[in-house]
């Protein structure tokens, strides 16, 4: 087991652990293969669709950016639950692009009695623009519970 | 009607907005399943090795958060409602959103529904856009529901 968190450790404004991704033409390709194996040459693999698209080249699916996302929260402690993830998708991912993804700590609070966290999530290119941004609301365990 | 302006002139069959359709009667989840889509995407490897995730707080195999966002196709090439909506040339995705209930583990037979849960329109630097809200909706073979996918298209 890793790291343990518990909710009366989590201060509003605290930044999580970021992590930097970078969906290469393989990674791209390898998770089309699981997304959709049956499909052929897309916006997302194929230089001349993404053009037909109307796109400067391949783009990255957004669910394979929104999991990126996600695992700020995911690789934040071992115990808690990620309960809920929204994003919003901003621009265009290429392929081969750095991205940092980063989480800050908005809010906390005890809901029915469930200790729950709202983190604000941003993905960022080196230049500062933000492709993607989202939320989170996670379940981190009370350490009174334990 | 969320946020947004006045629709612009498109005729669309607004009757299908929130008419439950099924879409995945039966879909059979498999540890390899759970396991490719996880480490493609590089998680921990709670998520795809089964030793590390019988230690884990789990204790064996569950699904990443994302995971019914792996079905989004499903939902977009057939089954679901049609709008006969003309706006637009091409369709991007606005966003997303996915909560979770319960875990997903192998061996559970996934049954999915989606609805049309909005349609509205924005006009912005690039022009107005029409918003389409897809709610997905997925539950285990007990019926109990695991997860729901909000999905945003973009027509411009």
């Amino acid at each position: 087991m890793g790291k343990t968190l518990f909710f009366e450790d989590v201060n509003l404004g605290d930044a999580l652990p970021s992590l930097v991704r970078q969906a290469s033409n393989d990674t791209v390709k390898a998770f089309v293969k699981v997304w959709t194996p049956d499909r052929g040459g897309s916006r997302f693999t194929d230089e001349g669709q993404a053009k037909r698209d109307g796109f400067p080249g391949p783009i990255v699916p957004g669910i394979l950016s929104m999991s990126y996302l996600s695992q700020v929260v995911l690789t934040w402690a071992d115990n808690i639950e990620l309960e809920k993830l929204d994003v919003i998708y901003r621009g265009l991912i290429l392929h081969g692009e750095r991205l940092t993804c980063r989480g800050v700590v908005t809010d906390k609070g005890l809901d029915g009695g469930r200790p729950l966290v709202h983190v604000d999530l941003f993905m960022e290119r080196d230049g500062g623009e933000r492709p993607l941004t989202g939320s989170a609301r996670v379940l981190v365990p009370q350490r009174l519970a334990h | 009607m969320a946020l947004g302006v006045a629709m612009p002139e498109v005729d669309f069959d607004r009757t299908v907005i929130g008419v439950e359709y099924p879409v995945i009667e039966a879909l059979p989840v498999t540890a390899q399943l759970m396991i490719d889509f996880a480490r493609v995407l590089g998680e921990d490897p709670i998520y795809w090795d089964e030793e590390a995730a019988r230690r884990g707080r789990y204790g064996g195999l569950v699904a990443v958060p994302t995971f019914c966002t792996l079905f989004n196709f499903r939902f977009v090439s057939g089954g679901g409602p049609d709008l006969k909506f003309p706006y637009g040339t091409q369709t991007l995705e606005g966003g997303q959103s996915v909560e979770n209930y319960v875990p997903i583990r192998p061996g559970d037979t996934l049954r999915a529904t989606t609805k049309i849960k909005d349609v509205f329109a924005k006009t912005g630097r690039a022009g107005t856009m029409l918003f389409i809200m897809h709610e997905d909706s997925f539950y285990n073979q007990r019926g109990e529901k695991v997860s729901t996918v909000i999905r945003t298209l973009i027509r411009r």
